[in-house]
């Protein structure tokens, strides 16, 4: 049993590592805003609801709201569930909870766009909706990048937690292949794959934060 | 743009609820197909020909039914990710796999957290639990087979360690995998002193502790963290096979303990269409010949099916 | 017929009342320079004229429309958000602290409201553009971000990014303010130049012989009332009232009268 089929075995997890984690950020960014929004409005239920909602995503550990995700429809609603569910489950939780991070970093970013812009684009006569998605929203991404960059890279390693429902990532598959050669090899060559793949991430976002950097 | 941030909030609401329902839809499709079964073979209950008949149509109608086999993918040799293919595979496995061949259904080997296994089982994410589930001490807990392995629970220790019996664990750091019949073993008490004996035994060691899968705990023993391995002898035949003269397994067992495949509690149906087709198996050698590929885990010492 | 009008507004911070029921009217073509102490309350009437700020009572009319009314208890009731949006291209306004976006171009910033506010054709706008900043001296800064320009050339841009609007009159919020002094002189060469154009302007400032030059009004404002208002000539060089008087001694000792 060589190096390389370990490394194969391996590639085949992180397929789906590489899921989980692009389409919580498709998902979580977007939701994100909308909580940002949401934890903003001066419309005051909207605004608690948010704030609790915020303070249970953050305060609890992921894992347990993965399974609460997967298992909620069968104890609440009594839907039997099936094996397909755990993918939606997988996303809908991790989409949920990077959405609250998100949502902060995101609150925190809009809140720093200094009021004086929003004064300018209000005597140039810029609608609500303008100023926030022409004037606020672009300065508001330049100062998230390095938070955002902080999340994204805990996100990859978070991708392990899916097997609290059963939806093998790479981790898991690592984990498998260990107890099947009883040997600790395959848990380092998983770690190699996420170190680099942060690396990636880590130059990725750096490239982002060096093109944003025509303004202050 | 309050009215706009509710519409969208309320917008993501509804789709994750649309996604929820699409998504449990196909459970509830194979729970029609069995809840259809039933009927038609209590009616010709009493009339053994024609319920062989009845058989043979209702394995027709659930020609795409699928049959989810939750197990613990870390759990050679019951289940496990094949060397070369990468694929799941195991005695259980194997099983599992002629039973659906015969009986015309789909397997999805669907590896799981073990500890979150109750759930799994109770909410129909998964049909049954096939993975050298220990019998003895959960009669009650789900529905069952009958019995088809006979394990014991032994105690491992590295193989130049001074501790040769039972007694000779006091002092010593003991360690089992978490939720495992060993550590049910170890630390149940039912209140009846049946299970005293391990309790006394589990007193006397410096440190008792549990441990995610037997694996790390093979691998933390050599390391030195751990004196003893309290664990079920396949599990423990297959580290020494995979480790040649690293550990050794003390000659008394902790105890004697038997498998069967566990259902949702109440699923009898499901249950007897295993049991008969594991009963066929038995009886026209086929489980005799999947054993003998599991030969270096004392497996087919173990196997009672059909003896 | 005055271009602008704000009367009998009245505003209050929580217990403090920063403007008492003070009117100006500007007329077309005018220029007119606010002086007065810090917190004297000339901030704040720029601020609610040009609806940054909401009155608690008084009227706001801009050519003859009624931005703001009173309602029959005397509090101020505003006109509808598309009234509101309609009378805003009637002036511009120009920060102390410039507030460019500094996420765009200095084209950018002039172009983005009238293509998408006034909904006006991009080719114009954008000819219409290069011609203020050619105006401004700003030249071949066309595709500079606000970062890389000095603070008199940023706040030449805001000018020219109020301007491009096309308003009928220009606010001024101390805009030479946040600049080092040997930068105040190419603003107040660009205001100037806008006065002789006749370019109606309301300007509140410290630049006291400015004020005295540019202006054809000079309004003292101390305490949240309107001491004394009146030719720059009488205001500034010979004031009535002890108040502004001795607010100009202040000046006078710094040489800032005199330009």
């Amino acid at each position: 049993m060589g190096f390389m089929s370990i490394v194969q075995q391996i590639i085949g997890g992180f397929g789906t590592t590489l899921f989980i984690f692009f389409f919580t950020l498709l998902f979580s960014m977007p939701l994100g805003i909308l909580f940002a929004l949401a934890r903003m409005s001066k419309f005051k239920p909207l605004n608690l609801f948010m704030q609790v909602c915020i303070s249970i995503l953050r305060g609890t550990p992921l894992m347990l709201q993965l399974i609460v995700v997967f298992f909620m429809p069968y104890y609440v609603f009594g839907i039997k569930l099936s094996t397909g569910w755990r993918v939606y489950a997988a996303l809908i939780g991790f989409s949920i909870n990077y959405a609250a991070y998100f949502g902060e970093i995101f609150r925190a970013g809009i809140q720093a766009v200094p009021v004086g812009q929003h004064e300018a684009a209000e005597v140039l006569g810029f609608t609500k909706t303008q100023t926030f998605f022409k004037i606020v929203f672009p300065q508001m991404v330049k100062r998230v990048v390095p938070p955002v960059t902080n999340e994204v890279i805990t996100l990859v390693k978070d991708t392990s937690m899916a097997f609290a429902i059963a939806y093998a990532e790479m981790f898991t598959m690592a984990k498998q292949v260990a107890a099947q050669q009883s040997n600790i090899m395959p848990l380092f060559v998983a770690g190699l794959f996420y170190y680099i793949f942060n690396i990636i991430v880590a130059w990725v976002m750096g490239r982002i934060e060096k093109k944003l950097s025509y303004f202050e | 743009m309050k009215k706009m941030i509710a519409l969208l909030l309320a917008g993501i609401m509804c789709a994750g609820l649309l996604t929820a329902c699409g998504g449990s839809s196909s459970p509830a499709a194979t729970d029609t197909k069995t809840e259809e079964a039933a009927p038609a073979e209590t009616e010709t209950a009493g009339d053994e020909a024609a319920a062989v008949d009845t058989a043979a149509a209702s394995e027709e109608t659930a020609e795409s039914m699928t049959f989810t086999v939750g197990f613990d993918a870390e759990y050679p040799p019951y289940g496990y990710k094949d060397e070369t293919t990468g694929d799941y595979t195991g005695f259980d496995l194997e099983l599992a796999e002629e039973v659906c061949a015969r009986r015309g259904w789909t397997l999805v080997k669907q590896p799981i957290d073990w500890d979150s296994k109750d759930m799994e089982i109770n909410s129909g994410a998964i049909d049954c639990l096939w993975n050298g589930m220990t019998y003895t001490g959960r009669e009650e807990d789900y529905t069952w087979t009958e019995p088809y392995v006979d394990n014991s629970i032994v105690i491992a220790v590295n193989a130049d360690s001074d501790i040769q019996t039972k007694a000779d664990l006091a002092g010593k750091m003991v360690v089992a995998q978490a939720a495992s019949s060993a550590d049910t073993a170890l630390t149940n008490d039912p209140g009846d002193g049946s299970n005293d004996e391990n309790l006394n035994l589990c007193a006397t060691f410096s440190g008792y502790e549990t441990i995610k899968d037997y694996n790390d705990a093979f691998m933390q023993m050599s390391a030195g963290v751990y004196d003893a391995i309290a664990v079920d002898i396949g599990v423990a035949q297959f580290q020494l096979a995979a480790n040649e003269g690293k550990y050794r397994i003390l000659d008394e067992p902790l105890s004697k303990e038997q498998y069967a495949i566990a259902f949702a509690k109440g699923n009898t149906e499901l249950r007897d269409m295993v049991q008969e087709t594991l009963n066929e198996m038995a009886a026209d050698g086929t489980i005799d010949k999947i054993v003998a590929n599991y030969a270096d885990f004392n497996l087919p010492e173990m196997l009672i099916i059909g003896k | 017929m005055s271009l602008f009008e704000i009367n009998n507004v009245k505003k209050a911070f929580g217990d403090l009342t920063v403007l008492h029921d003070i009117s100006v009217k500007v007329d077309e073509g005018e220029v007119v320079a606010i002086i007065g102490p810090s917190g004297s309350g000339k901030s704040t009437l720029l601020r609610c004229a040009t609806m940054l700020e909401t009155m608690d009572s008084g009227e706001l009319i801009y050519l003859d429309e009624k931005a703001a009314h009173n309602d029959s208890s005397g509090h101020t009731v505003y006109a509808s958000n598309t009234d509101l949006r309609r009378i805003k291209g009637y002036f511009g306004l120009v920060f102390q602290n410039f507030n460019l976006f500094p996420h765009f171009s200095v084209m950018r910033n002039l172009t983005e409201a009238p293509i998408h506010v006034q909904k006006r054709e991009r080719g114009e706008v954008e000819a219409e553009a290069r011609e203020l900043i050619r105006k401004m001296g700003l030249e071949g800064k066309e595709n500079y971000y606000p970062q890389q320009l000095s603070g008199g050339q940023q706040q030449r841009v805001a000018i020219a990014r109020a301007l491009a609007m096309n308003p009928k009159m220009l606010f001024f919020d101390e805009p030479t303010s946040a600049l080092d002094p040997e930068l105040t002189g190419e603003i107040l060469k660009v205001i100037r130049q806008l006065a002789q154009e006749k370019m109606t302007m309301v300007i509140v400032t410290h630049e006291m012989g400015f004020a005295r030059d540019v202006a054809d009004r000079v309004i003292f404002m101390d305490g949240g009332y309107i001491v004394e208002e009146g030719h720059p000539e009488n205001v500034i060089s010979n004031p009535s009232e002890e108040r502004t008087k001795q607010f100009l001694a202040r000046f006078s000792g710094q040489g800032a009268i005199n330009e």
